[in-house]
């Protein structure tokens, strides 16, 4: 009976696969391969777009403003220490909170709700709060806004709060993970705290590391909403990062700058492909198995 | 799953065909005849029509309501979410079948960018109807886009604090009409600064909101001086490749006097915040145009009354007696040229009911409350004092046309709004700000020719 039913089943598979095929391909292979051909092109509407090889890709470096290596310069910086802050952070709250302490829920619950947020809402909330902050300290007439580095940190601290709790629930649920026994040999052992930290807990939860890492590394680089809501690029575009660069070159009525902007686009799925391809396999060898 | 692999790879293979396919044929050219009215070839046609404003959709699809009823031909309007147009006209111009066939343009630029669909409109009798050739874009002697309204901007004034100023002791002024130059402006708004503690206000301007994006006022509509006078210096009509900024300093008189006199603290705010600042008696200037009145009149606590609101012209100190307030529009109908004949016809005939019969003209009058430019409309008095002293301006001859939708780019406008914002901040030198604006000009003008 099992028999015949898989091999019903291996024959005619492709008929049950084949809505949720169609739906895949219509709504994601198509738009990224037609994607992937504007980037040659040039064009107004999609449907007139007029070859014109790799001239869009070539302005991207001639650029004299240089605005997409500026903006990846930019989020590269941004990623690497909102990875490192965020992760940290997230890393400590956790081991706080699985020492059985009291009202650990709450606290549990409190820190991610920040992750509930949408993040043009978080963006423009921050700016109030950041702009009342630098008015009463820095002076007043002077905003987010006004200099690139209060645009950047603001925006770490955005990601931070916003992150930090989603990030702490997956290293808690890492740290419960690990077997008492382990810890416990390890103490009569006579290891200290910070050795139990460095060589039990730390490999133990290799794999909730990978997906944090991951996670954080990907949502930096994409960023958009809470860089739109907070910054809007201000000033003059220092702030920002790759995919609102994207959106900014394609608000336009020029032709060639349309497929200057799908070339951009084409570019950063490349380099968030990339990044995050080492980011998996450099950690994934590290993982314990068990 | 080798057929899996299969079925995956014929699909994608089928999809990429398909798209270089559509990429590599071109359209087929359709001669691009003008536009004829005809009545019985548009009762075979319907009208599609994009709306620019949401807060004109209702009024629309009342018109397009009591048009269907009186003569049959379908009508559909849609309307882009706000900030969403270009993005839906695109979207909406793919279609082969179904594009809209009334849609609106923003002036010679827009026009370039959507030449291709501007059907002739030479031939139509609203073309020729228009109270100034100002009202039309044209490509050489051809109409491709008819005005839908006239708009106004300038200094918006609250006559009632003016009032209370006048009659204190050393005012520089005895009332309102008497500022006529951009000095007399000036003295006034520093007298007012003195006194502002007995006038009971916070500053003399409402705030000079520098945001990116909240900005327009300044780089757009403010930035309409200087590229007047230069146009009017040169002569010259049309888009420019390059432009001498040689105005700069007309605009540096008036937006300094701006962001010396105005609320500071909040200049992070939205347009609307200042509207309610003025509204609410904290300042008695605000620059902005006809449309604000219903924020002005719609904030809660507001002082300021129908009979005390104005506009002054936007003296700059430069050509000051041709100055007047700032009135066109950026808001152009143009008709599909990809579309049918008879469904051309029909848009034809949508519009010329619209501007010329009585319902129709009722509908623009009281529900679109447009000033419409066309000569069969009398100046009757609105409930919006601003419009009113836009129609006394141009029944006065006294306006200054509307010449910055001649500005290349977004990306322009938002360069040099941050070096406005810079120089209000004291972080960018002035001449910097007037350095960058012809080069911007110069390199967005060239990635629109590219």
């Amino acid at each position: 009976m099992v028999i015949i039913l898989e091999k019903a089943i291996r024959k005619w598979f492709p008929l049950f696969l084949l809505p949720t095929l169609i739906a895949f391909v219509l709504s994601f292979v198509v738009p990224f391969i037609m994607g992937l051909v504007l980037s040659f092109c040039k064009f107004h509407l999609v449907t007139d777009a007029e070859w014109q090889g790799i001239e869009g890709y070539k302005y991207i470096f001639e650029d004299p403003r240089n605005s997409f290596v500026e903006a990846f310069k930019f989020t590269t910086t941004f990623a690497i220490v909102a990875v490192i802050l965020i992760n940290v952070i997230a890393f400590l709250l956790a081991n706080m909170l699985t020492k059985r302490l009291r009202g650990t829920n709450i606290f549990r619950s409190v820190f991610f709700m920040p992750n509930l947020i949408g993040g043009i809402v978080l963006g423009y909330t921050w700016k109030l709060l950041i702009n009342g902050i630098l008015a009463k300290t820095v002076g007043e007439g002077v905003y987010l806004s006004s200099q690139t580095e209060y645009g950047f940190w603001g925006l770490i601290a955005l990601m931070c709060w916003q992150m930090i709790g989603y990030m702490m629930v997956i290293y808690i649920a890492g740290i419960q993970n690990i077997p008492l026994e382990l810890i416990e040999a390890a103490r009569i052992d006579g290891a200290s705290k910070f050795q139990i930290l460095k060589n039990v807990t730390i490999p133990m939860i290799m794999s909730s590391i990978t997906i944090c890492l991951f996670l954080t590394i990907s949502n930096c680089f994409k960023l958009f909403d809470q860089n739109l809501a907070l910054t809007g690029g201000d000033p003059k575009r220092s702030t920002a990062m790759l995919a609102l660069d994207i959106t900014i070159t394609g608000e336009t009525n020029s032709t060639f700058l349309n497929g200057v902007a799908q070339a951009k686009a084409v570019l950063f799925f490349l380099i968030v492909g990339v990044i995050t391809f080492i980011q998996l396999f450099a950690t994934r060898r590290r993982e314990v198995q068990n | 799953m080798k057929i899996k692999r299969i079925l995956a790879l014929v699909l994608s293979l089928a999809m990429v065909m398909t798209m270089f396919a559509a990429c590599g044929k071109k359209e087929e050219e359709k001669p691009n005849d003008p536009v004829t009215q005809d009545k019985n070839l548009a009762q075979k046609g319907s009208v599609y029509m994009l709306n620019f404003k949401p807060e004109q959709d209702g009024a629309f699809k009342k018109a397009a309501e009591a048009f269907e009823k009186e003569t049959g031909i379908k009508v559909k309007i849609e309307t882009a979410a706000s900030g969403e147009y270009e993005t839906t006209l695109k979207t909406r111009m793919t279609s082969k079948d179904e594009a809209p066939t009334l849609f609106t343009i923003n002036g010679p630029v827009g026009y370039n960018a959507w030449k291709e669909y501007c059907a002739d409109l030479t031939e139509v009798d609203l073309a020729k109807m228009v109270t100034d050739q100002g009202f039309l874009v044209k490509d050489g002697d051809k109409v491709f886009g008819i005005a839908n309204c006239v708009e106004g901007y300038g200094i918006i004034y609250n006559n009632g604090i003016i009032k209370e100023y006048c009659a204190m002791d050393g005012a520089k002024i005895k009332d309102v009409s008497e500022i006529t130059s951009f000095e007399t402006l000036k003295a006034v708004v520093e007298d007012m600064d003195a006194k502002k503690a007995d006038l009971g206000i916070d500053a003399v301007f409402a705030s000079t909101t520098l945001e990116s994006s909240d900005n327009w006022r300044w780089v757009t509509h403010l930035n309409n001086m200087p590229l007047w006078l230069q146009f009017d210096k040169d002569g010259t009509t049309g888009t420019v490749d390059e432009f001498a900024f040689d105005f700069a300093d007309a605009y540096k008189n008036i937006f300094d006097l701006y962001i010396n006199y105005d609320i500071k603290a909040e200049r992070d705010k939205t347009t609307d915040d200042a509207m309610v600042q003025l509204a609410t008696g904290r300042c008695v200037f605000a620059q902005n145009g006809t449309w604000a009145w219903g924020t002005i009149s719609g904030t809660e606590g507001n002082v300021v009354k129908a009979e005390d609101c104005g506009f002054l012209p936007i003296y700059t100190g430069s050509n000051d007696d041709k100055t007047g307030v700032c009135a066109g529009t950026e808001n152009f109908f143009s008709v599909n040229a990809k579309s049918t004949k008879e469904d051309q016809a029909a848009t034809i005939e949508f519009l010329k009911w619209l501007y010329t019969s009585e319902a129709g003209m009722d509908i623009v009058k009281n529900d679109l409350q447009f000033i419409a430019p066309f000569n069969n409309f009398k100046a009757e008095e609105s409930v919006n004092p601003l419009i009113n002293a836009l129609a006394k301006a141009t029944a006065d001859g006294k306006v200054t046309p509307w010449k910055f939708h001649v500005i290349p780019s977004e990306n322009f406008k938002q360069l040099f709004g941050a070096n406005l914002k810079g120089y209000a901040e004291g972080s960018i030198e002035w001449s910097t700000v007037v350095e960058e604006y012809s080069a911007d000009w110069a390199t967005e003008m060239s990635l629109l020719n590219k």
